[in-house]
């Protein structure tokens, strides 16, 4: 049989199958029964030649494409392009004539009617007996339907998912509006709402708790039923007012505010008013704080207030009385102590002068007792009654440019009868013309405090100096002697209150041990600072600053 | 050049030179009295400041040495009225004070006082002091 310009399977092969398997099928023409499977497939089946032409045209390629198979065979398959699809295509069939298959690919084709199909393409190369590629063979499934119902079932998909999305935002909206209803319910301030008529709208479960209605009674009633009786004149003109402006703000600021119950017993509240407009309609919402307990706390606060203000001036009023007495009595006792030893001073020294008789030599040495000892002691009184009225804060200073040089020939001259009663020579330097700001008297009282110092643990034939020198906006003050020393670890204790340290040349202890402590408190007063160098045996500088110029 | 050069009554640059004197403490009235008298001065004493005036008047002093151990702010009224009385206008005042620090020095000379003696007074001092007060009053 010669061959079709299609490939068949081959007859030998067929018969035998046929043979062993149905009597029935051993009669049927193989090109018949080949045409018959063609024919009864879903799919298009269609043959073309390598031009183009349409060759062979089964029921399923008229099911899909619409033409019949007189009107397809001998058109060209360009009956069925789409624009734009061509250089797909052309892809293809060049992979084709290369001898290869080409397997379902998704291509847009066009029926008869001219609308679109979506159809899965497989093209396989057809053969002559040689292997020569004569023509084509192409199955086209439609996958438009098919794409239409995934089409479908994707907006059903997402339709659902919408679907699910408003509900969950439905039944979001429905908490929210729960959990507001309940705030606004159980808010801690009573919330009412009055339109423009003054009927209540909305109160909360606080509103009636607050002003003492069963829930719900507030509706409806006049919110003037919620104000004392004394200051419901005006209070429709004041809402009117209120919703004219249009602005929130608190309720009678600066007035004390009183709202009414149902049993007609008052309370103070604080009231906040914001207007709420819905369509035509204006309403006020108030928020009413029931502020009694604060109101009675800050009545206790006041209360506790005036009691602790009068016991506070009472205290100051019996701190001051008592600090007046301390004055008082220091001012006392300061005179009631000086002024015997003052006489006694005064006294010995009228005597010493033997105006009215002559003494013999045992009678000036007692006498000498008697003036050394009484100054000693006047010394100690006036330096501990002097280091009180510092630390009580009743030293004022009297700060001014002072030369520097003048106080301290002073000092050295009032020291010099001492220094010199012990034969310890007492020296000031040339350079010591600077200015210092400093109350005139109490440099001139440390300067002598330092010398005297100086001379008195000086040992005869040593010496005690005054010198200066400029350091920046300060001017440091040096007295220096030849005398004991201090140790090294003792020399910053020396300015505290009752230190001594030592004993002088001739073995006794003198003085207070208030001197440098004195003299500490009276150079900070006045802005300096004071430290002493020195060793055992080998003599001390006592050094302080004071600002050289005004600041 | 002051002299600390003891004087009898009745000689030196002191001598019929009057002084009042004004301490509450009787024992240092008389050392006062006693200095200035045995420097040939007149002294009139009294206890307090406002015995001043009226002792003024009649006494007529050249110097007032007055104690300002209660010096406080009504002083420098007493002062002022002290001043007031003619025999008082110019003589120059001398403050006895408790301490060389206390009152104040530069208060005192605000309050009209000449001069500053600090206690205790010695015969020296209060030669010297009550001389170069009566030499500038001179």
């Amino acid at each position: 049989m010669a061959p079709d310009r299609m490939c068949y399977p081959r007859m030998n092969d067929r018969a035998e199958r046929t043979r062993s398997s149905s009597a029935a099928a051993t009669w049927l023409n193989p090109e018949r029964w080949l045409a018959s499977i063609v024919e009864s497939s879903d799919d298009a089946i269609i043959g073309e030649s390598l031009d183009g032409v349409i060759t062979s045209w089964n029921a399923g390629a008229t099911r899909i494409f619409g033409y019949s198979a007189e009107e397809a065979v001998g058109q060209t398959v360009t009956i069925l392009s789409w624009p734009g699809e061509e250089a797909r295509v052309a892809a293809y069939l060049a992979k084709l004539r290369q001898g290869e298959r080409v397997d379902h690919f998704e291509v847009v084709r066009r029926h008869k009617s001219g609308h679109k199909l979506l159809v899965s393409l497989s093209l396989s190369p057809i053969m002559d007996d040689d292997g020569e590629i004569v023509g084509i063979a192409k199955i086209a499934r439609d996958l438009t339907a098919q794409r239409a119902a995934a089409d479908l079932l994707a907006e059903r998909d997402s339709q659902l998912a919408l679907l699910t999305e408003k509900e969950a935002t439905a039944r979001g909206e429905a908490i929210f509006e729960r959990r507001f209803h309940e705030l606004l319910e159980h808010a801690p301030d009573a919330i009412v709402q009055v339109d423009s008529q003054g009927k209540i709208v909305v109160a909360n479960f606080t509103a009636a708790t607050m002003f003492g209605y069963a829930p719900g009674e507030l509706l409806s009633l006049r919110v003037e039923e919620l104000i004392p009786h004394s200051a419901r004149a005006g209070h429709d003109q004041h809402r009117a007012q209120f919703m004219a402006a249009n602005r929130t703000r608190p309720m009678g600021q600066g007035l004390d505010l009183h709202a009414l119950r149902k049993d007609g017993s008052t309370f103070p509240v604080e009231i906040s008013l914001s207007p709420v407009r819905a369509g035509e309609e204006s309403f006020v919402t108030a928020v009413i704080r029931d502020v009694t307990q604060r109101r009675e706390a800050e009545v206790r606060m006041r209360d506790l207030q005036e009691t602790y203000m009068a016991e506070l001036r009472e205290r100051q009023a019996e701190a001051e009385r008592l600090n007046r007495l301390k004055s008082e009595f220091m001012a006392s006792i300061s005179h009631e102590l000086r002024t015997p030893l003052h006489t006694v001073i005064g006294f010995a020294e009228l005597l010493a002068e033997e105006t009215e008789a002559q003494l013999n030599d045992r009678q000036r040495r007692f006498l000498d007792h008697i003036r050394k000892d009484s100054e000693h002691l006047l010394g100690l009184i006036n330096d501990v009654l002097d280091l009180s009225r510092i630390e009580a804060g009743g030293l004022t200073l009297h700060t001014e440019l002072v030369g520097l040089h003048a106080v301290a020939d002073e000092a050295v001259e009032s020291i010099r009868p001492y220094a010199e009663s012990r034969n310890v020579a007492v020296h000031l330097a040339p350079s010591m013309n600077f200015d210092v700001v400093a109350d005139r008297l109490r440099l001139r009282q440390v300067l002598t405090n330092l010398l005297s110092n100086g001379a008195k643990f000086t040992p005869a034939g040593g010496s005690v100096s005054v010198r200066a020198r400029r350091d920046g906006h300060l001017v440091e003050i040096t007295v220096e002697d030849t005398g004991v020393g201090i140790p090294t670890d003792e020399c910053q204790r020396v300015f505290e209150k009752f230190y001594q340290v030592g004993y002088t040349p001739v073995g006794v202890r003198e003085g207070t041990g208030l001197g440098l402590a004195i003299c500490r408190q009276l150079v900070e007063m006045q802005g300096g600072s004071i430290w002493v160098e020195s060793e055992l045996g080998q003599g001390s500088r006592f050094c302080f600053t004071l600002p050289a110029v005004v600041v | 050049m002051t002299t600390d050069t003891k004087a009898r009554p009745g000689q030196g640059p002191l001598a019929s030179k009057r002084a009042l004197v004004a301490d509450g403490s009787t024992s240092t009235r008389e050392l006062l009295c006693t200095i200035l008298e045995d420097n040939g001065m007149q002294v009139q004493a009294v206890c307090c400041w406002s015995c001043v005036p009226a002792a003024a008047l009649k006494f007529s002093p050249d110097v007032i040495l007055l104690d300002v151990s209660w010096f406080n702010a009504e002083s420098p009224a007493m002062l002022a009225d002290l001043r007031s009385i003619p025999q008082c206008g110019a003589v120059p005042l001398i403050a006895l004070a408790p301490t060389a620090l206390y009152p104040e020095p530069h208060s005192m000379a605000e309050a009209g006082f000449a001069a500053v003696l600090p206690k205790p007074i010695t015969p020296q001092s209060l030669r010297r002091i009550v001389l170069r007060q009566l030499a500038g009053a001179a």
